[in-house]
């Protein structure tokens, strides 16, 4: 079972952000895998690129080294996107950047986005970054409707923003949303800052969580590589397990150190969690 | 003993990212500081947060709320190589122009602002890409970028970066010989005090790398990296601000907190700031 999971993680390009894209499908290639997280990232794939961007060239790249991509994940922290400002031209700019990456879905074959809850001004009333936030992922609810897509709410950590940092508030959201194309992405690191677990959401959301991203974690919520921080990952994965979870299942480090050898940590990462599988076996 | 005063010293305002801007000018404010070093970042101010026809006026807005404070602009520091899409060594000419024209108007903003300096930034490529044609493309820019900066009289510093930020400078050796080789008076050299320690460096290494060609410094303590507030680390940020007081440094210096583990209560983290520099012997205040 467990190896199931191994054969299907995927890899973000994020960390290869310093290198080309045809870089990181070599590594990933070499790695062994099979599936990437495509992420919106400089100067990989965003609508900053170009006047139009190449998709299907990209696409094209993407199949042509046979990897699969389940899930697009559009930078929403580093980029300058966040639908709950009170900025009205930012929240429309960062509809329009997210629009980006839904139209483009089906050209690499995917069906799920994630999106961020956007940070709001922790000086201004928390309702009001709440409201915005609210209103600006109905819009992009019925914008991935026209392609067939699901948007996929990703709580974050509160050193990102604290408009939705735990289970409970992601639940908040899909109900007070009610769209049916808005289901849910877990992020492991920040499970213990919340109080949560994978089995708080799995419990809460079901066969609801579109995608899961695991990553290694100290007290100070880094998403650091596997063997790095504390979280037992090998837990985590018999979780997914115990859940019968089919879904996408992403490794996802985000150190900005990393950028300068992904390659190696990201072989280091994934090495480390095979022979900790073993043990776990044995 | 020669002394550097508290007006010297300011805050990058990327701490109150998670804040408005009235806010962290308030914060800044009646922590008694005097500068404000500008974070150029959604939502506060950026290329991408306020349309072009708004420009002026929201410039001239933050002018204002400056005045309103009795604060100034050392630096504006404009996001751009480590988290924004802004590279003016890019090989893409689409982005290495797009850059190139955002990089100009902030040059017009710094004017605006008042500030003393723009926060130059040479761009990177990727590590397989050829880095001497990357080289090449981000010395013609800068040199470019300097022209106009002294046709509307604006001055620029730059420092070094760590090399997964930009390959094309990471060392001081690297940041000597690029400003060299763009060749402007009006760009010169940023210290900063982490990536000085990180390389087992100190500020006395820079003034003499430099000498008067240092016109600017980014002060943060760390482990020796983090960002963290003044007093938070083990760096030996009081032995340089004596290696400043020594040399009669008069320019300005930036405390660049800049650790997500403040960024929920930025304001606690600048008062600490000004305490620790009470407890300086140095420092006036």
């Amino acid at each position: 079972m467990s190896e199931k999971i191994l054969e299907r993680i995927a890899i973000s390009n994020f960390n290869y952000r310093r290198w080309s894209f045809g870089y990181f499908l070599e590594s990933v290639k070499k790695l062994g895998l099979k599936n990437i997280e495509l992420c919106g990232c400089h100067p990989h794939f965003t609508s900053f690129e170009a006047e139009e961007f190449p998709t299907r060239e990209l696409a094209e790249q993407i199949k042509a080294a046979g990897i699969s991509v389940p899930v697009i994940m559009p930078e929403q922290n580093f980029l300058p996107i966040n639908i709950a400002a009170v900025n009205s031209f930012l929240r429309e700019e960062s509809i329009r950047q997210l629009r980006f990456y839904i139209e483009n879905a089906n050209a690499f074959d995917c069906r799920k986005v994630v999106i961020y809850p956007g940070k709001a001004f922790m000086d201004h009333p928390h309702s009001q970054g709440w409201m915005y936030a609210r209103e600006s992922v109905k819009q992009l609810c019925e914008i991935a409707e026209e392609y067939g897509v699901t948007l996929l709410m990703s709580p974050v950590s509160a050193f990102v923003s604290d408009l939705m940092t735990d289970c409970k508030t992601a639940e908040r959201m899909l109900r007070e949303v009610g769209a049916d194309n808005l289901e849910v992405c877990v992020n492991s690191s920040i499970l213990g800052y919340a109080g949560d677990t994978l089995e708080t959401y799995f419990e809460a959301f079901g066969d609801k969580i579109g995608h899961v991203q695991l990553a290694d974690a100290v007290e100070d919520c880094d998403q650091l590589a596997w063997g790095e921080g504390n979280v037992n990952l090998a837990g985590q994965i018999s979780v997914l397990e115990k859940y019968h979870y089919e879904g996408s299942v992403s490794m996802e480090l985000l150190m900005e150190e990393y950028a300068e050898d992904p390659h190696g940590v990201h072989a280091g990462s994934l090495e480390y969690m095979k022979s900790h599988m073993e043990e776990e076996r044995s | 003993m020669k002394k550097i005063k508290l007006e010297q010293f300011g805050v990058m305002s990327v701490l109150y990212q998670q804040y408005s801007l009235e806010y962290a000018m308030d914060s800044l404010a009646s922590n008694g500081l005097r500068y404000i070093d500008f974070w150029g970042g959604a939502t506060h101010y950026c290329a991408f947060d306020t349309p072009l026809a708004k420009r002026q006026k929201r410039v001239s807005d933050i002018r204002q709320m400056m005045e309103d404070r009795g604060l100034e602009m050392s630096v504006f520091t404009a996001e751009q190589i480590c988290l924004y899409p802004i590279n003016i060594a890019s090989s893409n000419p689409y982005v290495r122009k797009n850059s190139m024209e955002i990089v100009k108007r902030y040059l017009e903003d710094t004017k605006e602002f008042g500030a003393g300096y723009y926060f130059m930034q040479m761009g990177y490529c990727m590590f397989d890409e050829d880095a001497d044609a990357a080289y090449q493309r981000s010395i013609e820019s800068m040199r470019e970028l300097c022209e106009y900066a002294e046709k509307i009289g604006v001055k620029m510093v730059m420092e070094q970066l760590q090399k997964y930020e930009s390959n094309l400078c990471y060392n001081t050796a690297m940041l000597k010989k690029m400003i060299e080789d763009v060749n402007c008076p009006s760009l010169t050299a940023c210290i900063d005090c982490v990536a000085a320690t990180a390389a087992g460096e100190d500020v006395e290494y820079f003034y003499n790398m430099f000498g008067d060609k240092l016109h600017h410094a980014h002060l943060a303590d760390g482990f020796p990296t983090g960002h963290l507030c003044p007093g938070d680390g083990e760096n030996p940020l009081k032995e340089y601000l004596r290696t400043f007081a020594a040399h009669d440094y008069q320019k300005s210096i930036t405390m660049e907190i800049n650790n997500q583990m403040y960024f929920d209560n930025p304001d606690a983290a600048v008062a600490k700031a000004v305490d620790w520099l009470r407890t300086v012997d140095c420092v006036e205040m």
